[in-house]
């Protein structure tokens, strides 16, 4: 039931500005992921949401209803923090409970309920256990039961998966979706995990310094990044400064460091304009030897890591700069050593352009 | 300078032995069992077998078993209606967000730092005034249980509302987010969530409101009448020239109490009160802003009428002091005056002193008592030894003190008192203190000590921060105990007089004195405890 609407909420602490001008909406049963690195306002923003902090300016509206006046407790909107907060003092049972005997349930009805909840998320063997008698997977599926038991319809996770380990993360992002889709729950999933964020939202939020970056589908936000740091922040991505040569209808050229020269198929800025080119590092090519193509340049391999599915090379290209490329495990490339002379290529239609900006491209990449 | 960092950073180093830290116990421990539990105990056990007088004697023995029943009756009566009053206080005064809310917080101290015998004047004097609430409604409150009640009340509300106003500071407020947005109202939060979770701040308030009230007697004689609890029998058959009723029930309630605490702590540990049904709309009701306000304006107005104004009653005659002449006669220190300031010197000299050795040796039992460093049954041992000294009876205390420490006729008078001070503070601060460690996740010492720090270091960079408003009250509550207690230093002084003991004097007529003499004198000591403990708290809490 409930869509979200945030129209230009502001929030500070003292000069610290968490939040500035946010404006977003939430589709009744949405899975929206709000992306984020720390201090970028994420759990601010949650905690607004659901009424614990006043915004100092903006509107939250539930179902079109401004909920200015709406203490936290009749928002029916389950905020689960960080740490889960479950109540030490009472079991498991008794902490899923919680939410319809303070609203008035019987206490065997309610228990009933929270038992098929437990089930749901396999704790039900544990429904006498204290909280700290449980682990942190099984403490976080607790404070999941919690929120659903309550009846609630809008879930508000700061990190649901962030205190577990990564196997276990794997198997409760699945879970996590399956059974907000499985209630009609609409939830607003705050992260710092990328691959967490574009694997499970329905759309992604990225916030940087209390702002709003970019809000869209996962494949929209990658295939189509609005600027630097966005680029930067989904994905992996490699950045080359450079100046507008020439353009044409088809694109443009770009001259980069040490003179040399790369084509684009950008049309949108004009001769001379400072601009910054972006590739992703798995759109770029490497070769063992020389090879003659557009958008070639050569270099020394200076970096070679292996992230499991695929293999990161560094290479410092001649003119100084230094770029990154994703290849699986391939045999001709795994005979490579370190300073070894390589070349890399990429393809005009693999890079996106973005203007140069005003602080200089490390500023933008920061996230504070 | 450079020097003293030296010597900090070894002191530092030598936390981080075992055997310094096992010394540093031992000698927290000795300390407790050679000058906080012997004292009280000895001088009563050396005249065990005056027990006889009592059995012998079939009307006194029933006396004391009628006694004793009362004693406990009240104490309970008294702990619970005090935390009912004094949680929503603790309450307005940890939530508050005003800067007045420093100066309520100061006011609520006032019982403590009155003199036990003016307070029960002021009692006494204010319920049979014209002012008295109740008077006004065509009753009058004569000496008897039911004044003892109303006093009793008042004494003990600091002591609810010092920890709990302790406890609530520590707590965080994640919990209470989180049964918020899942629906529960206020009320229902506090009541399920907040309270529960503050159970060991609880249970210590509980008990220490439940000792003060069982072993009080300098103002309940006052208010009395023919009523008697245990320590107004003792007071009475003493003035019968008899010693045997102060063993026979000083013991009774020593074991009673001690073991009443044993089975509260074990209770109180072990039990886990379950989750009930919530009446949504009644707890909705009670939660309504408007109901908040409501409860406030009570809780102000029952700490006004009940605590405050009883309590300062005696003072009431102040302003007829300043006219006449002898507001004058007392800064020039004329007449009964000249000693006046010289006591009043003196007590705020031995408080300070008194509440420095209990900070420094009470800390290590708190925290043994707390980590449960002891084991499970050697905490408890620990805590009833702890409480030892509030639950004996004062007259009692003042007899045994007297004799114990009289044997050290090397040591002065004023080290005498001292001593007598810290065993009659010691609980306060140690048991207020073990409540606030304990709320304090072990986890969190156990990744300061990884992170390579220290036990001292730990124990400043993390205990004592986080418990920073508990060590303040734990040192509030000794420190203006020591300055108001009248009874203990009676009995162990010869020479010299604090502050209450000389009032106590004017008051009793001993030294001739006016009604202006006395108010004025009163407002003197409340007033400048009032004054200093407003300023240390501004010191201490500025930040809010
Ligand atoms: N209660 C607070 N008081 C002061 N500053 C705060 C408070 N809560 C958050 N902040 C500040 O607001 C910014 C955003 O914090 P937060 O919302 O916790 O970020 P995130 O959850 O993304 O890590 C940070 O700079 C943080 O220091
Ligand atoms: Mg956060």
């Amino acid at each position: 039931m409930p869509a979200i609407q945030l129209r230009d909420v502001s929030k500070r602490f003292g000069d610290t500005r968490a939040l500035e001008s946010i404006s977003f909406d939430v589709k009744d049963g949405e899975y929206l992921c709000i992306l984020g690195s720390t201090g970028s306002g994420k759990t601010t923003l949650l905690r607004t949401i659901s009424g614990i902090i006043k915004p100092d300016q903006g509107e939250i509206l539930y179902d079109n209803k401004n909920m200015k006046d709406v203490a936290v407790e009749d928002r029916n909107a389950v905020y689960v923090p960080q740490t889960y907060a479950l109540f030490p003092h009472l079991t498991v049972i008794e902490n899923v409970c919680f939410g319809p005997i303070s609203k008035g349930v019987d206490l065997n009805e309610a228990k009933n309920r929270a038992l098929q909840i437990l089930k749901l998320v396999k704790l039900d063997k544990r429904a006498n256990s204290y909280p700290n008698e449980l682990s942190g997977g099984m403490q976080q599926r607790v404070a999941l039961a919690r929120g659903i038991a309550s009846n609630t319809k809008l879930l508000l996770l700061d990190e649901p998966l962030g205190a577990l380990d990564a196997r276990l993360r794997l198997e409760l992002r699945v879970e996590l979706k399956k059974i907000a889709q499985e209630n009609g729950l609409t939830v607003i999933h705050v992260t710092h995990d990328q691959e967490e964020a574009m694997s499970i939202g329905d759309r992604i939020m990225i916030l940087r310094k209390g702002r709003i970056q970019q809000i869209g589908t996962p494949l929209h936000v990658y295939l189509s990044p609005q600027n630097i740091f966005v680029a930067n922040f989904i994905g992996n991505t490699n950045f080359i400064e450079g100046t507008i040569l020439k353009r044409n209808t088809r694109g443009s050229s770009i001259r980069i460091r040490g003179g040399y020269q790369i084509m684009v198929d950008d049309t949108s800025h004009v001769a001379e304009e400072p601009v910054v080119t972006a590739i992703r590092e798995e759109k770029i090519k490497l070769f063992d030897h020389p090879i003659e193509a557009k958008n070639t340049l050569s270099g020394d391999l200076i970096g070679a890591n292996f992230l499991g599915t695929f293999i990161r090379y560094e290479v410092k290209l001649d003119n100084g700069d230094i770029l990154a490329a994703l290849h699986p495990p391939n045999s001709d490339l795994t005979k490579l050593r370190l300073g070894d002379r390589v070349a890399i290529s990429f393809e005009t239609f693999h890079t996106k352009i973005f203007d140069y900006p005003v602080l200089g491209l490390k500023r933008e990449l920061e996230a504070y | 300078m450079k020097e003293s960092k030296s010597i900090g950073e070894a002191i530092n180093r030598l936390s981080g032995s075992p055997i310094a830290r096992k010394i540093l116990y031992s000698f927290a421990v000795f300390y407790l069992i050679a000058f906080i539990l012997l004292p009280p105990l000895l001088g009563i056990s050396f005249k065990l077998d005056l027990i006889d007088q009592v059995f012998r004697d079939e009307i006194l023995l029933n006396r004391a078993k009628s006694a004793i029943m009362w004693s406990f009756t009240i104490a309970f009566i008294i702990a619970i209606l005090d935390l009912i009053a004094g949680i929503p206080m603790a309450w307005i005064i940890a939530r508050g967000k005003s800067n007045l809310i420093n100066i309520l917080d100061a006011f609520v101290d006032i019982p403590f730092v009155i003199p036990t015998v003016a307070l029960g004047f002021s009692t006494l004097l204010f319920w049979n005034s014209n002012y008295s609430p109740l008077k006004f409604l065509g009753v009058n409150v004569s000496p008897g249980f039911f004044l003892i009640l109303l006093l009793h009340f008042a004494f003990s509300f600091p002591v609810i509302v010092r920890v709990m106003v302790g406890e609530l500071l520590t707590y965080k407020d994640v919990y209470e987010n989180a049964a918020k947005s899942l629906g529960a109202k206020s009320f229902t939060v506090a009541r399920t969530v907040t309270l529960p979770i503050l159970k060991p701040g609880l249970v210590a308030a509980f008990l220490l409101a439940f000792a003060r009230s069982l072993s009080e007697t300098g103002a309940t004689m006052i208010v009395a009448g023919a009523f008697e609890n245990g320590p107004i029998f003792i007071k009475n058959a003493k003035d019968a020239g008899l010693e045997g009723p102060m063993v026979l029930v000083s013991f009774i309630l020593i074991i009673a109490s001690i073991t009443v605490f044993g089975i509260i702590r074990i209770l109180g540990t072990k039990f886990r009160i379950p989750i009930g049904n919530v009446y949504p709309d009644f707890e909705a009701l009670l939660s309504k802003s408007i109901s908040v306000k409501i409860r406030n304006v009570l809780t102000i107005t029952i700490f006004i009428f009940l605590v405050f104004i009883p309590s300062i009653f005696i003072t009431s005659p102040v302003l007829g002091a300043i006219s006449d002449g002898t507001l004058v006669k007392a800064i020039s220190g004329e007449g009964i005056w000249s000693s006046f300031w010289n006591s009043m010197i003196l007590s705020y000299t031995i408080g300070i002193i008194a509440t420095l050795i209990n900070v420094i040796t009470g800390f290590p039992v708190a925290i043994l008592i707390a980590r449960k460093r002891l084991g499970h049954i050697g905490s408890i041992l620990l805590e009833a030894a702890v409480n030892v000294p509030i639950v004996v009876p004062s007259v009692a205390l003042g007899v045994s003190l007297g004799f114990f420490w009289r044997t050290f006729s090397f040591l002065s008078e004023f080290w005498i008192i001292i001593f007598a001070h810290t065993t009659i503070t010691y609980t306060y601060f140690v048991q207020a203190m073990a409540a606030a460690i304990e709320g304090i996740p072990e986890e969190m010492e156990e990744t300061a000590r990884t992170l390579g720090s220290k036990a001292l270091g730990v124990f400043k960079n993390i205990i004592v921060p986080l418990t920073k408003y508990s060590i303040f009250s734990g040192a509030i509550l000794m420190f203006t105990r020591s300055v108001d207690e009248t009874g203990a230093t009676t009995a162990v002084s010869q020479k010299l007089q604090t502050a209450p003991v000389l009032l106590v004097n004017w008051i009793k007529g001993i030294v001739p004195a006016t009604t202006s003499d006395i108010a004025l004198g009163i407002s003197f000591l409340v007033l400048t405890s009032f004054i200093s403990l407003l300023v240390l708290r501004l010191v201490v809490y500025r930040r809010r």
